[in-house]
């Protein structure tokens, strides 16, 4: 060092920065400041001093182009200089090349025997401060301290081992000719200590500025270059670790102490009674500052872990219009890594429905084509898909097949260029899906994601998604995993190279570097700030002062005596900076943290002197939202209007005529049995499923569905007794049979098979039991599957009768029964019961029965001797009428009933009254009709 | 106080009002106190909300009394544990996490998100077990054993198992004892005169004839499934048929319970592939759900005992344990626990030779243990003070409190009175029971002082259960207003007397069940209220209504979503205007309505509130208005139609690039919604619902899967509604008595004192017997019926509604009021009543036995005049002004733009062009600024492309490129000229230049002043054609020329020229 200036600045101190820029120009008359070299710890600092000097310099000198000087960390320093090492020191040496800290980790994990990332990462960080805090120790003479250190046996094995992983880490790099980022630090202290003079390519004036508590390997680092270099400026804060190391140099150098205001020494808070609460004051707080004529970027927020608050705390900015600039964000919530990170979940869990229609869906892979996008999520609901290659390949077929019968010929053509895409998609799935090893698993999912059009995305300056850098980082990300495939070669063919994909994409970060606002940043950085106003938020017990966590591989005491940072370093040094933050702001600064979260109750900051809490007044800052709900307070004052839709359905005369015109579209000129009772269960629901013919989309069930298993036993029992009775012997087999042709036409899968199979089997000795009965009452099966229609008393009634059993000595063969019509219509008497299959439970108040009686008995004039419900859920048969009731009764009744029931959907009436509360048990209409209590599935759960 | 003395384990039985929390709080100070360190003392609280307040007890206390202690622990606030079981046990995990396999960084899976990945594992498993002949047989026999309910009721089944882990883990299957002896089989043979009526006799006793004759039952069961007291025609003959029909009904039970403890099996077998699996998919994960915690660190503990000394290692030893609420320990917590101490409690170990005393402090109420059905096991309260007397002898100290500080004298008589008759004295072959100690009121005061009202409404006959409801629940309204501003209470603040409020009325419910019926009755009476603490989030209908947009967002085809959100306050759409729309052609309802929106062109939708066409929908505040107000944009159902349609496809385009909850917040806003949800429980529901959309996004979950997130939560019931703050809020509090516990009110109502106590059982039971698991299915209700497990399970219920009572009483200070309609039956608050103070209706009125003093019983009469007579209490009222907007000023800052960020050549030539072009770029300026040689150029190159993580394989051909192109460039002469050192020259010079509200920064390749004109020189390196040169020039002409002005600027000249060169071809053309 020729020339020396010391710069000291007590906490209060103003205008630093500007001294140094004084300073700076002082040194470079002219507008070529090249010469000079500013040395910063972070790059939010760097940003901001670039920025403040040229306002210095349009301020002071009226100068708007220069030649600015290079500013840079220790780190980008050092690389620099390491850069030149091959060239220029022994041009004949080739230095290795430098890894970066994630490639670490990934060796890490290499090395570990399985993939635990998490422990991988814990090694990566102790070899990142072992190298810093030690700097001069060696792996063996680490151990031999550790087994010193360490008296317990299982503790020690457990430190030595994980030293030993980094020793064969560190030797895996010496082999390959790489070396770990911290120790090109190191090579580059070593380089700067051995250089005689100014060291070469170091520009010849460095300014040293914002280190609090560098690390020893970084100060030796500074040190050297304030030795070697002609012209060093520092400014150093006082009372920091820094501070103490850079004093020792104050012979030779000139020292300038600034000016300050009194500096705080506590400070107000305010406390919320919720984090959003918090976040929408601080936001109407910087609002108020704006108002008030200060600018934006005079304004800095931060917090103690800044990444949990940062989505909510845009969004409140935006609601309240405040631009806003992020020093760090991170990207893994972002569209374009959250699309990566489903598709690869997608190969690895073969296809989930939900995260194949994430990829599908995503506005990141523009190159699906726009009939798989729009159509996607409705056919896989229909089709109910859960997972698996197969399910996707047949979508269009179990839709077209199984599930609707009415599709229009457009239809059909969507679902045919649906497939298609669909089936291309999967197929350039499969190719990364069958990659041997990571390289090729590579090549295949950068095709992929050409074809699928997400690079050409993040490359498009126009699109949303460019400004968040993604594309330069997702390149990194192929080129590391590049390289480490190289360099675990074919010794390791992992089998999962998505892991190490998806390890990389979780930790990216993206900033808001060149965004004029309020600048948001964490706490750390905060406090080498100069702002006009400060806010800190988020001082609550459990944030602030933060726990490191748990090591799990060295003790306190270990570090302590190592010398790495311990659990007191961490809590001393969040301490200071928590007092440096009292003193940043030229204003008074603004601490705050909330009471609650949720149900959590949260504590102030220890730091806090818990005394000086105090409430805001109301500002008069507010949002569209406050407006709004204020609006609604006076209009609607006690009151509480509903969610949906003031009470029941309710529709005017006109809109009464739409819906007759659909009532009748719907029933074309005769009312269905079915749905009439499906009216009485719960009018409104009848309206929502029947007459809109709208039902919520519910996930895919993994089971075959109900009415589906209904149809199937239906259709089973029809055919059973297609051809008229058949002898008890037989009917075993003949279900069977009939079972497989049932099969047949509702193909449910072979597992689904054999379990209906399965199910008859179980079955059939109920079965005998019943036809046993019936028989033995005289009756036997005369049809099935009867179409009744009939008009009585004006009302027009339409139905199929499952089954109809007359008394034997009336059943002609089904060859004759035509014939036999012919003779019934002619008025002769028969007696026949008629019967119902129910696969699930049976309501003993359904007007179906007595209405298929007295259709029947209109069409055929027979006597109906009874009605029944068949059960093939347990085997019995439920009678109606029961004991004190006439077939005649049990018939009027109802059709009074229904004529009501019809008189009443006729003229618009759609109550939500469920006939028996249990209905809203398995119905998902009740916040619609705000019956959500009665969906209770057992009261007790709730508590 | 001998509690405080920290030389002896502690355990307190602590009854309601007596102080515990401060009782644990001063423990935990005279450990401080005696110079414990911090970090050597562990409090275990129930809940995170009880640790955070017992912190601040601790400190509040420390900080009156004792300063400097207060300022030191005050430092090492990070070292203080007080934390849940839960948590503690995670912490140990990460501890083990290198022992135990464990990702040191796992995550806490979140209960949805654990019921996604477990639903999709039995998917898995149920399908697998369909494709693996063992499997298949397993499955099929469980799924058709009930018909084509089958898997439904397996997946009910497995599930139930699910929801009781990590129990459910420890289960193993119930193992059927045959009770039947051959002899009784051989007995019932040979039975006399049987054979003669009953055809195929002897297949009775074939395996499996129940399940084959299904009718044959009949002969010897009732319908009920009870052995027949009298024989059916034709069995009349049978000698001695009673004892007949009850052995055969033995052999029958037996015979099923065989076929149930095979059931069992299987199930279990079905649960633990599946729970396997689930662990293995956690594993990859890198997840671990809630009730791992627990369990893992309890196999940790007891499996590995050894390890606790890793523990002394990392100086995490534990010399002092507090718990809190100790009543609701469960069997796994009281073990951890247990083992933490086991090594010094038994009076050996190091600690106690270092002179250490450590000790355990255990502080509850058996009779508030009101968490069973999550596995609380009120046996352990007093199994552990029998344990600690043994292992500590004079080292222990036992104390029952007795004072209570919180309820006037004639509330806790009362409680005393009917508590002390209807709990049980300790029976030690029934250790779960629970033992009442009376306690005694210390309030200072009228030993008469405080009033319990029994309000008893008569049963109507035929009355329907809510029509019932209705009436007490409106009965009970009267009540409260006739309290409010005429009951006398004490203040708790100020010690004053004054008259009561609606916020010093709670009103405690057992279960929810009717909730609905008392928020109705109590906002027909216009009084005041907030469900405190209710669960069932997302059942409530705002939150289905943004769940609905969310799914409408991720499907524009989900009419069914549509449809709620144009009946919903979003848009308020009349259903007539619905139904025409569905009624039209189109394939999806939203494009019906896009097609009928092209009928009308939309207004200017811009913001409601700042500006656009309001049209026809301009207010009127001074009217009242109807709970429906006019739209926002007004007109006729086609125009609100088409800006519907046109909202709906801005938040579809928003979806694109927002966050959700902004499109969310958008809606709510632009739709003027919010007016809606003023009142405080929606408003909190709607920003909690956005808040957790905010937290799914951010933790990387797409629409799609927020969506099946959403899916998930319509039979979710267990998610708590939103807190809302309800300080100063003048209302009465609704909140079950879970809730309530530690919570006290001036008074205190408990409606629907005749709801029966418990629902019916289900045929599956998890079970604990002497700290081990069992599971069994009954499906069979009559079975079940006399089963002792499940006997014992319901007594065991029904102790725990008597504790449930017991929680609900004391919690009022002021004032008791229990509310119910008469009945006769038994189990049930009443019943307790009746036993407790010897109610009765004798001849229409009600009598009480018992002469407590301050006891009334009152009908709905009663109450009802009271109602009339009381004078009118008035509400407090804020005026609530209108408020506005404010407008940010437009705010100017230079904009920051990097010059070769802007110029795009990624996209056209690709990322090999790019790296290669920084290569290219790197080299020129070495040489230009003689840094490198030209012989040295390969080695650079070389180091650069292994730098820039090039292959091996491909360096020599890339190197071969950069040479060929430095040859072109040395034939035509830009070599020499340009890129050699020159005098006069710059290379990569940095600049910063502002033009207009622009600062651009840079760096210019190369700069060489020949004479007084400057040339300024920009690198292509990449390849082009001839026919591109044109467009390539016109493309960076912008890049250019701004080069040159800097220059101009930076030499202050005017003589400058601007150059690309093309490296390739070596072309250099002036722009
Ligand atoms: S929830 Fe109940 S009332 Fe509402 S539609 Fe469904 S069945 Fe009807």
């Amino acid at each position: 060092m020729k020339n020396g200036t010391l710069i000291i600045a007590p906490p209060g101190a103003w205008n630093k920065r500007e001294t140094l820029f004084q300073h700076i120009v002082s040194l470079c008359p002219g507008s070529d400041f090249s010469s000079v070299l500013y040395l910063a710890p972070n790059d939010p600092v760097i940003g901001t001093v670039r920025k403040q000097f040229f306002s210095f310099l349009k301020k002071t000198h009226n100068r708007s182009a220069y030649i600015p000087f290079q500013a840079l960390t220790v780190r980008q320093l050092a690389l620099q200089i390491y850069g030149t090492l091959n060239t220029e020191g022994q041009p004949q040496r080739v230095a290795p090349t430098v890894i970066s800290s994630r490639m670490r980790t990934l060796l890490l994990c290499a090395l570990l025997k399985e993939d635990n990332i998490g422990y991988a990462q814990l090694l990566s960080d102790l070899y990142r401060k072992l190298k810093h805090y030690c700097p001069d120790m060696t792996f063996p003479g680490l151990k031999d301290e550790l087994k010193r250190l360490i008296f317990e046996e299982k503790t020690a094995e457990r430190a030595l081992n994980a030293i030993d992983i980094l020793q064969s880490y560190e030797h895996f790099l010496n082999d390959k000719s790489l070396l770990d980022p911290e120790d090109m630090l190191r090579d580059v202290r070593a380089t700067l200590c051995a250089c005689h003079g100014q060291p070469h390519r170091v520009a010849s004036t460095i300014i040293i500025e914002g280190f609090f508590d560098p690390t020893p390997l970084e100060l030796s680092i500074l040190k050297a270059l304030i030795e070697k270099t002609d012209n060093v400026c520092i400014l150093a804060d006082e009372n920091t670790e820094f501070f103490s190391h850079v004093r020792l140099y104050e012979k030779e150098m000139q020292v300038i102490t600034l000016k300050c205001r009194s500096s705080r020494e506590t400070v107000k808070y305010y406390s919320y009674p919720s984090i959003e609460d918090e976040v929408n004051e601080i936001a109407r707080n910087v609002k108020k500052c704006i108002l008030d004529g200060i600018r934006p970027w005079e304004i800095a927020v931060c917090f103690p872990s800044l990444f949990p608050y940062l989505p909510m705390l845009q969004r409140v900015f935006r609601k309240h219009g405040i631009p806003a600039s992020i020093s760090e964000y991170d990207l893994s919530g972002t569209k374009p890594l959250t699309a990566l990170t489903d598709l690869i979940s997608c190969i690895e869990n073969n296809y989930p429905a939900h995260e194949l229609l994430s990829v599908i869906a995503s506005p990141c892979f523009p190159g699906i084509p726009d009939i798989v996008r729009d159509r996607a999520v409705a056919y896989a609901y229909m089709a109910g898909i859960v997972k698996g290659k197969p399910s996707w390949l047949s979508i269009g077929d179990i839709i077209l097949h199984s599930y609707r019968e009415d599709v229009d010929d457009e239809e059909k053509k969507a679902l045919n260029l649906f497939q298609q895409g669909i089936e291309k998609m999967i197929s350039s799935l499969e190719t990364i899906k069958a990659a041997k090893d990571i390289g090729s698993f590579l090549d295949c999912l950068e095709a992929a994601l050409i074809t699928f059009g997400f690079i050409e995305l993040l490359n498009d300056r126009d699109s949303q998604f460019y400004s968040m850098d993604a594309a330069n980082r997702i390149t990194g990300i192929f080129s590391e995993l590049r390289q480490f495939a190289e360099l675990q070669g074919n010794a390791r063919n992992h089998p999962d190279p998505g892991f190490y994909f998806k390890y990389l994409l979780q930790g990216l970060r993206a900033s808001d570097k060149d965004k004029a606002g309020v600048s948001i940043l964490p706490f750390e950085i905060a406090a080498g700030l100069e702002t006009k106003v400060l806010f800190f938020g988020g001082l609550t017990e459990e944030n602030f002062p933060s726990n490191p966590g748990i090591d799990p591989i060295l003790p306190e005491k270990v570090k302590k005596e190592l010398g790495l940072p311990h659990l007191e370093f961490y809590l001393d040094r969040q301490r200071d900076y928590f007092k440096r933050l009292m003193n940043v702001p030229e204003l008074e600064p603004y601490f705050s943290c909330a009471s609650a979260d949720g149900e959590k109750i949260l504590l102030p900051s220890p730091f806090l002197d818990w005394e000086q809490v105090i409430t805001l007044p109301e500002l008069n800052i507010f949002s569209e939202e406050d407006v709004l709900l204020r609006e609604g307070e006076t209009l609607f004052r006690g009151r509480v209007p509903g969610t949906f839709s003031e009470g029941d359905i309710t529709l005017s005369r006109a809109d009464t005529e739409t819906l007759r015109k659909r009532i009748a579209a719907m029933s074309k000129g005769h009312f269905r049995v079915t749905d009439i009772d499906f009216y009485r269960r719960c009018p409104f629901r009848f309206y929502i499923e029947k007459v809109l013919g709208l039902e919520m989309a519910l996930p895919p069930r993994f089971e075959v569905e109900s009415r589906l298993w209904g149809s199937l036993a239906h259709k089973t029992m029809e055919e059973l007794y297609r051809d008229g009775d058949i002898l008890p012997v037989e009917l075993e087999k003949r279900l069977f049979q009939c079972l497989e042709k049932s099969l047949k036409q509702f193909p449910i899968g072979d597992f689904w098979s054999a379990v209906a199979r399965d199910i008859f089997n179980k079955l059939i000795p109920h079965l005998k039991q019943m036809e046993t009965v019936l028989r033995e009452e005289g009756f036997s099966p005369y049809k099935v599957e009867q179409s009744v229609k009939a008009e009585i008393n004006s009302l027009r009634l339409k139905g199929k009768i499952d089954r109809i059993d007359k008394k034997k000595s009336e059943v002609k063969s089904q060859k004759s029964k035509v014939k036999e019509q012919r003779t019934t219509d002619n008025g002769q008497q028969e007696t026949v019961l008629l019967l119902d299959y129910k696969t699930g439970s049976i309501d003993g108040k359904s007007l179906q029965m007595p209405l298929y009686a007295r259709m029947w008995q209109e069409n055929f004039s027979g006597a109906v001797e009874k009605a029944g419900y068949y059960s093939l859920k347990d085997g019995s048969i439920e009678w109606y009428p029961k004991r004190n009731t006439t077939m005649e009764e049990f018939m009027n009744d109802a059709l009074q009933k229904t004529e009501e029931l019809i008189k009443g959907m006729m003229q618009g009436l759609f109550p939500s009254e469920p006939f028996n509360t249990n209905e809203c048990r398995y119905c998902y209409h009740g916040p619609m009709c705000e019956t959500t209590e009665h969906r209770t599935q057992n009261p007790d759960t709730r508590l | 106080m001998s509690y405080l003395d920290t030389d002896k384990s502690v355990i307190i039985s602590s009854p309601a009002g007596s102080g515990k929390t401060e009782k644990l709080a001063r423990r935990y100070i005279s450990l401080l106190n005696n110079g414990v360190d911090v970090e050597r003392i562990l409090a275990i609280t129930f809940t995170d909300k009880a640790a955070a307040e017992m912190k601040q007890r601790i400190l509040n206390i420390l900080k009156a009394e004792a300063p400097e202690l207060f300022a030191s622990l005050i430092r090492k606030m990070p070292l203080m544990r007080v934390t849940t079981i839960h948590s503690f046990c995670g912490t140990l995990l990460r501890r083990f996490s290198f022992e135990a396999g464990i990702d040191p960084n796992y995550v806490i899976q979140d209960a949805i998100d654990s019921r996604m990945a477990w639903d999709e594992i039995l998917y898995e498993v149920l399908m697998d077990a369909g494709r693996e002949s063992e499997g298949h047989e397993l499955l099929l026999q469980s799924l058709s054993d009930n018909g084509f309910r089958g898997l439904d009721l397996l997946k009910r089944t497995i599930d139930y198992l699910f929801q009781k882990s990590p129990f459910s883990l420890e289960a193993a299957s119930y193992i059927h004892t045959p009770g039947i002896s051959e002899e009784t089989v051989e007995e019932l043979k040979a039975w006399d005169g049987v054979r003669g009526v009953i055809d195929n006799y002897d297949s009775f006793f074939e395996k499996g004839y129940f399940t084959e004759a299904p009718s044959a039952e009949e002969v010897f069961l009732t319908d009920k499934k009870e052995p027949r007291k009298r024989a059916k025609s034709g069995m009349k003959n049978i000698p001695d048929f009673q004892n007949w029909t009850l052995s055969m009904y033995r052999y029958w039970k037996d015979r099923k319970l065989e076929e149930y403890a095979q059931r069992s099996e299987r199930i279990l077998k079905i649960f633990t592939k599946c729970i396997g699996n689930y662990a293995a998919r956690k594993r990859a994960g890198r997840m671990l759900d809630f009730s791992d915690l627990e369990y893992l660190a309890y196999r940790i503990l007891t499996e590995h005992p050894e390890w606790a000394n890793i523990l002394y290692a990392f100086d995490e030893r534990t010399d002092h344990v507090l718990v809190d609420e100790f009543q609701d320990t469960n069997t796994f917590q009281w073990a951890i626990i247990s083992k933490l101490t086991e090594e010094w409690r038994s009076g050996l170990g190091a600690k106690r030779a270092e002179g250490i005393h450590p000790t355990v402090f255990l502080v509850g109420d058996e009779k508030q243990s009101i968490y069973f059905f999550r596995g609380a096991n009120v046996e352990i309260f007093q199994g552990a003070r029998e344990q600690l007397e043994a292992w500590l002898g004079k080292e222990f100290h036992y104390e029952e409190a007795k004072e209570n500080y919180r309820s006037l004298p004639v509330i806790t008589e009362f409680a005393n009175h009917v508590c002390s008759k209807i709990m049980s004295a300790l029976t030690p072959q029934y250790p779960w029971r629970t033992r009442y100690g009376p306690f005694s009121a210390t309030r200072p005061g009228n030993p008469y002082a405080g009033k319990v009202e029994i309000i008893l409404l008569e049963d109507k006959e035929k009355s329907t259960i809510s029509d019932t409801k209705q009436n007490e629940a409106e009965t009970l309204a009267q009540r409260i207003k006739a309290l409010a501003g005429n009951f006398q209470i004490t203040d708790k603040s100020s010690r004053q007397q004054r008259l009561c409020r609606y916020m010093d009325v709670a009103v405690l419910l057992r279960k929810r069940t009717h909730l609905k019926s008392y928020e109705e009755a109590l906002r027909k009476y216009q009084i005041p209220f907030v469900a405190v603490k209710g669960i069932g989030f997302y059942q409530e209908p705002e939150v289905a209504m943004l769940r609905a947009l969310v799914f409408f967002l991720s499907n524009p085809r989900d009419d069914y979503s549509l449809y709620m959100l144009l009946k919903s306050r979003l848009f308020d759409i009349d259903e007539g205007t619905i139904l025409q729309l569905i009624s039209r052609e189109g394939s999806s309802l939203f494009e019906k309505m896009k097609a009928a929106a092209h009928v009308v062109k939309p207004l200017n939708i811009s913001s409601p509130l700042t500006g656009g066409d309001e049209g026809e929908g301009e207010f009127d505040f001074s009217t009242t208005p109807t709970l429906t107000l006019p739209h926002p944009w007004g007109g006729n159902s086609a125009h609100q139609i088409s800006i519907v349609a046109e909202l709906l496809d801005d938040w579809l385009s928003q979806c694109v690039h927002s966050p959700l909850p902004e499109v969310i917040e958008k809606a709510l806003v632009s739709t003027r919604a919010w007016r809606y949800f003023h009142e405080p429980q929606k408003k909190a529901n709607i920003r909690k619902f956005i808040r957790l959309m905010e937290k799914l996004e951010a933790e990387g979950k797409s629409l799609i899967r927020i969506r099946d997130f959403l899916e998930r939560t319509f039979d979710s019931e267990d998610e708590a509604k939103a807190n809302v703050n309800t300080e100063g809020m003048d209302a009465v509090k609704i909140m079950t008595v879970h809730a309530a516990k530690g919570l006290e009110f001036p008074i205190v109502f408990v409606p629907g004192i005749e709801e029966p106590l418990s629902a019916k059982t289900s045929d599956s039971l998890m079970y604990e017997r002497g700290g081990r698991f069992f599971y069994k299915s009954i499906p069979e209700a009559s079975i079940r019926r006399d089963d002792d497990d499940f006997l014992i399970q319901e007594a065991k219920e029904e102790e725990e509604q008597k504790r449930l009572f017991y929680v609900a009483v004391t919690r009022a200070a002021e004032g008791l009021f229990l509310v119910g309609t008469w009945n006769d039956k038994e189990r049930n608050f009443l019943s307790f009543l009746k036993k407790g103070l010897g109610l009765e209706k004798r001849e229409g009125t009600f009598i009480m036995e018992s002469d407590l003093l301050g006891i009334a019983v009152l009908t709905g009469g009663d109450v009802h005049k009271l109602y009339e007579r009381a004078p009118e209490h008035k509400e407090l009222k804020k005026e609530r002004q209108a408020i506005q907007v404010l407008p940010l000023p437009a705010q100017k800052q230079k904009q920051w733009r990097s010059v070769t960020e802007s110029v795009e050549i990624r996209s056209q030539h690709g990322e090999d062009r790019m790296m290669m072009g920084d290569i290219m770029h790197t080299i020129f300026e070495w040489i230009s600024t003689g840094a490198l040689a030209e012989q040295d150029i390969r080695q650079k190159a070389e180091i650069l492309l292994r730098e820039k993580n090039v292959p091996e394989s491909l360096r020599e051909e890339k190197i071969a490129l950069i040479e060929k192109d430095i040859i072109t460039l040395r034939q035509k002469g830009v070599w020499n000229d340009i890129i050699m050192p020159r005098e006069n020259s710059y290379a990569e010079l940095p600049f910063t230049y502002e033009e207009g509200d622009i600062v651009y920064t840079g760096r210019i390749d190369r700069i060489i002043k020949e004479g007084s004109v400057y040339n300024v020189y920009d690198y292509k390196t990449f390849p082009v054609k001839d026919k591109e040169i044109g467009y390539l020039l016109k493309e960076y002409s912008f890049q250019l020329h701004l080069y040159k002005r800097a220059v101009m600027k930076l030499f202050d000249t005017k003589e400058v020229k601007s150059f690309i060169v093309f490296s390739h071809t070596g072309e250099i053309h002036e722009v």
